[in-house]
């Protein structure tokens, strides 16, 4: 290897032809720095700096093209086999970005090298078609090894038409290698002397040849399709189509036939489906949508009866990418299939090209349905049909004349697309007696409902005499309350229903509203169900309380909570007067505390205290350690006292450092270790 | 007091949730397919070609379809094709899987109707050309290619053969992200003008000698079309931060993105008109690497709607967002998250709670489209387009230059940056 200094002041010599640094340089580089930067380059091994790498790739980024001579040079010189191997496929890596004919020479003496052609050829695919051709066409003739097989690949690679006398005689090639790559390389160039060389070949190819052959005769066939000589194309193709060829070629030669040859493309089709070539059969149904003529789904319409369940489930595909009437009709006739699958493949069709005429069908359809997934595709198929309010007008209509599963799967989808323009009708049908559809109505009533429809829903729930049908009611009204601003409007509307409810059961779902309503005038009517002379009354109305949003409820769940007829009814008070107090931490004061106090001495049981140390825990107010200190001593709450002594103290440390450290210095040492 | 309006008790609460469900966005796959006993003539016959890291995290989908059946694994590593083996046979219950060294091998087998590639980057594209030459239908990972000539002469070969591709760009099939697109194309954002992505900040890479190719490894194959270097571990193990073997993380990841944009724009078949990027490289005195560690990409279509890409900040933090004139859309690609303003937006969505980490749905698309031979939701000139975006971004870096694009003649108006639209294979290897 040359003393690197040596070449270094070579390379500087070498560039001292007008060199001028320019401004557009990161930094102005003198010849000598330029050499020098080239010589580490020349030396570069993996586990080095990359720095002259970085140095020549931030020059080649930043010189404008008149300063590029020298930057060429230099990496020509680069090229020399005195420099590493890493060094050269960085050069020809840049050459390929920048290189000129200057360069060629240097490119051409590595062709011949196993070693170093394959780098040489990376840059010169990137030259404009002349010289770097005929450099790569001398250069292969004595090319031997992976040398030869880079060069084939690169003349194919550039389309050289020139090289195909060069490359014809090696097809034949005793190196299986060697004739594959130059069929491969024939067939990229693909004009009318390569297909020849490659049509002569096709009667005797070897078996190992066959791949590369039929690759090389396909992209003649695209070659000449490209060039206007479509008959040419078209016989390469119905050759391919026959029965001897693999099925992936003759898949590959028919959708070629169907695209070029559209005039024939129907009649083709059609013989396919006929025949028995089951190869064939999707790619030609696949085609049916790319059918220019007008009377094509009607054509294939007709055939869809005939056909096994498979080819139908595509052929209605296809259909459905033609969306016209036809296509649109028979997808709807094939709603009502035997075949699972095939119903599958119109229901999907129809939700993407559906409209009016389909509800009918689809009503029909949910009738027949066997199973549930299938009713509800036939649903989401209703919902996704196009056509805006006609549409929505013939499922109302459908709607009369259904009934069960059907009716109310009708309703559903109907809430859904019209949205509040269907309330009235869908009101209508919250008071049927048909349980599943009064269902279907409320639920859809419950995302759709305006405030003037609150009262007919109150008049739903209280009317109603199924448990289920009652549960949807009260719900959609509690997600309908909500839609009024006013308090004292949703809590009128609530309590004008109480008077009129019959049932205990009505009642209760309506006094399970008044919490949502939230004002004074709905608290005094929950307190006043509390003492009602029917337990059950009593029972929804403490239950309702307990829910109550704010602590304007406090009193009376509190004397609940004191003297309640039963158990169940002081556990649900004291479950609310926790969750109020936990709501309250964020607003300590002494009331609030007070009320702690009042709870902790009310409690009956370990499970009653630990309940309210989950709220105590809460508190921000050092006050509360004082009250859940004395309950580390109690052995059923110890942990749920410890739990809450830690995370008040953690909550009042930067305040009152001193009280949080003496409560946790309270705590058994184990826990203090943790 | 509090606001009553909001205030509804727990019980109130769940039954609500419980009665209110929408309609899912998405029917999972699972739910449309054959999830029962399939006879073996109906079976899909895969091969898997890589089974490194990426294929083992794609390999349990593929396995649980019942109407997919692998029979040959392969490998240019011999340790890492044991393992596959053992994954396939173990799901079978058999030893019926064939482990094969060179997966020209494999792509040679008449009883193989498919592979699933998830190999290095610079196998994607060639990979597929030549599965695509030996009739298999192809499920391949992103970027599907190296070069943007690679891209477009695997467009070529999968039509020329009448192959049924799926890139495994699977966001495509996620209902979040689907979601986000749905929104887009309705117009609920306004008039969209700005689509912003974010990938993660690259590694430097250290130096590391050359050592001797490691026992059970063919060091031939493992290179591909790649310039021939000696094997670096450092090199070898993260070649995602090499140009000879990737692009970096923008193209590596950023490609999903850019695929989401393509789509929601509704421009799989052309792309922007201009491109610009820049990026901190890594240095060259520490790092082996020479793709970037921070990096912004711009782009601009003909409606003038601007793509921007940032690579920065952590792995997590990576998203997608659309921006109109009328709100925002954004999905956190981490936590499958979305969020969205106004706000409102949001209750148009459905149930699905499937994220972009299970990719049933995607391999069921490409089954069905196998069947049916008809175009897959991810097929290669969707692939191609997208990944485009992210390689032009890395010509433009590399060349420190805005670049205009021609997208029907897939031309740059720079003649240097058209040199870089493709990189001779090393022989034998050949597109």
């Amino acid at each position: 290897m040359m003393n690197p200094r040596l070449l270094a002041l070579l390379l500087s010599i070498s560039l001292s032809l007008g060199f001028a640094p320019t401004a557009r340089c990161a930094q102005a580089l003198t010849r000598a720095e330029l050499a020098n930067i080239l010589a580490d380059a020349a030396t570069y091994q993996p586990g080095q700096s990359r720095e002259p790498f970085r140095r020549l790739e931030d020059l080649v980024r930043q010189s404008p093209p008149a300063s590029r001579k020298q930057l060429e040079a230099g990496l020509v010189q680069l090229l020399a086999p005195t420099s590493t191997f890493e060094a050269r496929r960085f050069a020809c890596k840049q050459l390929g970005i920048i290189g000129s004919k200057t360069a060629l020479p240097a490119l051409a003496g590595l062709l011949p090298n196993e070693e170093t052609a394959g780098i040489a050829c990376l840059a010169l695919t990137a030259y404009p078609p002349g010289k770097a051709d005929d450099l790569l066409r001398a250069a292969l003739p004595s090319a031997r090894g992976t040398a030869r097989l880079q060069l084939i690949d690169t003349l194919g690679d550039r389309r050289d038409a020139k090289a195909v006398k060069l490359l014809t005689p090696l097809t034949g090639d005793a190196d299986s290698a060697i004739a594959r790559a130059a069929l491969a390389a024939l067939g990229k160039i693909g004009d009318p002397a390569a297909w020849k060389a490659i049509s002569a070949f096709l009667k005797d190819a070897a078996p190992a040849l066959q791949p590369a052959l039929t690759e090389a005769t396909l992209r003649c066939a695209e070659a000449l399709a490209g060039s206007g000589d479509h008959k040419a194309a078209l016989q390469i193709y119905e050759g391919l189509l026959a029965s001897a060829q693999l099925a992936y070629i003759r898949r590959a030669a028919l959708d070629a036939l169907l695209r070029l040859d559209a005039a024939q493309a129907q009649q083709r089709i059609l013989q396919v489906l006929h025949g028995s070539d089951a190869a064939l059969k999707p790619i030609a149904i696949a085609n049916i949508r790319n059918l220019p003529s007008a009377d094509a789904s009607g054509v294939f319409a007709a055939e869809l009866s005939s056909l096994p369940s498979q080819e139908q489930v595509w052929l209605i595909d296809s259909l459905a990418a033609r969306g016209d009437l036809a296509a649109c009709r028979a997808i709807g006739d094939r709603l009502a299939s035997p075949d699972l699958a095939v119903r599958r493949a119109a229901i999907g069709a129809v939700d993407r090209v559906g409209d009016t005429w389909c509800v009918a069908l689809l009503a029909r359809a949910l009738d027949r349905a066997p199973g549930a997934e299938e009713r509800r595709a036939l649903q989401s198929a209703l919902i996704g049909l196009r056509g805006g309010e006609p549409t929505d007008r013939a499922i109302a209509a459908a709607l009369k004349q259904a009934s069960g599963n059907t009716r109310a799967q009708l309703v559903t989808a109907l809430g859904r697309r019209a949205g509040p323009a269907a309330n009235p009708l869908l009101l209508a049908e919250a008071g049927q007696p048909d349980p599943a559809a009064a269902k279907a109505a409320l639920r859809a009533l419950a995302k759709t409902a305006t405030d003037k429809d609150i009262t007919p829903l109150l008049e739903r729930l209280t009317g109603a005499q199924d448990a289920e049908v009652r549960s949807e009611a009260e719900n959609a009204v509690a997600q309908a309350l909500p839609r009024i601003d006013d308090p004292a409007r949703r809590s009128a509307l609530v309590r004008d229903a109480l008077g009129w409810a019959q049932s205990a059961e009505s009642r209760n779902a309506l006094l399970g509203l008044l919490p949502a309503c939230g004002d004074a005038a709905a608290l005094t009517a929950l307190k006043a169900a509390t003492i009602d002379s029917d337990m059950r009354v009593r029972d929804a109305a403490v239950r309702a309380l307990a829910d109550w949003p704010d602590a304007s409820a406090w009193n009376a769940l509190y004397t609940l909570y004191r003297q309640a007829a039963t158990e169940s009814q002081r556990s649900l008070a004291l479950r609310g007067l926790v969750r109020l107090a936990g709501e309250e931490n964020a607003h300590p004061n002494a009331k609030l505390l007070e009320r702690y106090r009042q709870l902790l001495a009310g409690a009956h049981s370990d499970a009653d205290r630990r309940l309210i140390l989950g709220a105590l825990g809460g508190s921000v107010q050092p006050e509360a350690l004082d009250l859940a200190l004395p309950l580390l001593a109690d052995a059923g709450v110890r942990a749920e006292a410890e739990v809450a002594v830690k995370k008040i103290a953690a909550a009042i440390k930067a305040q009152h450092p001193q009280a949080a450290q003496a409560a946790l210095n309270r705590l058994q040492p184990k826990t203090k270790a943790e | 007091m509090k606001s009553t309006a909001s205030a509804l008790s727990r019980r109130q609460f769940l039954r609500r949730a419980t009665t209110a469900a929408a309609l899912p966005l998405i029917v999972p796959g699972s739910v449309l397919g054959l999830n029962g006993a399939v006879a073996p003539s109906n079976r899909i016959v895969f091969g898997s070609i890589g089974v490194g890291n990426r294929a083992r995290d794609t390999l349990p989908t593929f396995l649980a379809f019942a109407d997919i059946q692998f029979l040959a694994v392969s490998d240019c590593r011999a340790d890492r094709l044991k393992t596959a083996k053992e994954i396939v046979d173990r799901r079978y219950g058999n030893k019926d899987c064939t482990p094969y060294p060179d997966f020209r091998d494999l792509l040679a087998r008449k009883d193989v109707d498919a592979v699933s590639i998830a190999t290095g980057n610079r196998w994607h594209g060639l990979g597929s050309i030549y599965a695509a030459r030996a009739g298999k239908d192809i499920y391949c990972e992103k970027p599907v290619s190296l070069t943007i000539a690679e891209g477009r002469a695997l467009v070529d070969t999968c039509r020329r053969f009448g192959t049924i591709y799926q890139a495994g760009t699977q966001r495509r099939s996620t209902a979040s992200y689907r979601f986000a697109v749905d929104m887009v194309r309705q117009a609920r954002l306004g008039a969209l003008h700005t689509v912003e992505m974010q990938v993660w900040a690259g590694p430097g890479i250290p130096h590391e000698q050359a050592v001797p190719v490691p026992a059970g490894w063919n060091y031939d194959i493992w290179l591909g079309q790649t310039p021939w270097y000696p094997f670096v571990p450092a090199r070898v193990n993260a070649w995602q931060y090499f140009w000879d073997t990737a692009e970096g993380v923008m193209t590596d990841m950023g490609c999903h993105y850019t695929d989401q944009m393509q789509w929601a724009m509704g421009t799989d078949h052309t792309g922007p008109l201009e491109f610009e990027a820049r990026g901190e490289l890594p240095d060259p005195v520490k790092f082996c690497s020479d793709t970037p560690i921070n990096a912004m990409g711009r782009c601009k279509y003909a409606n003038g709607v601007t793509g921007v890409m940032y690579q920065r900040g952590a792995f997590q933090d990576r998203y997608l967002r659309f921006i109109g004139s009328e709100g925002w859309i954004q999905v956190d690609d981490e936590t499958d998250l979305v969020t969205a303003e106004p706000k409102s937006i949001l209750s148009l969505k459905g149930a699905s709670t499937v994220g972009w980490g299970d990719a049933s749905d995607h391999v069921r698309n490409l089954v069905n489209c196998i069947r049916s031979r008809t175009p897959t939701i991810c097929n290669p000139e969707v692939a191609h387009r997208a990944i485009t975006i992210c390689q032009a971004w890395a010509i433009s870096l590399r060349l420190g230059r805005k670049l205009t694009w021609d997208p029907v003649k897939e031309r740059f108006d720079l003649e240097e940056a058209n040199r870089m639209l493709y990189r001779e294979p090393r022989a034998p290897w050949r597109v």
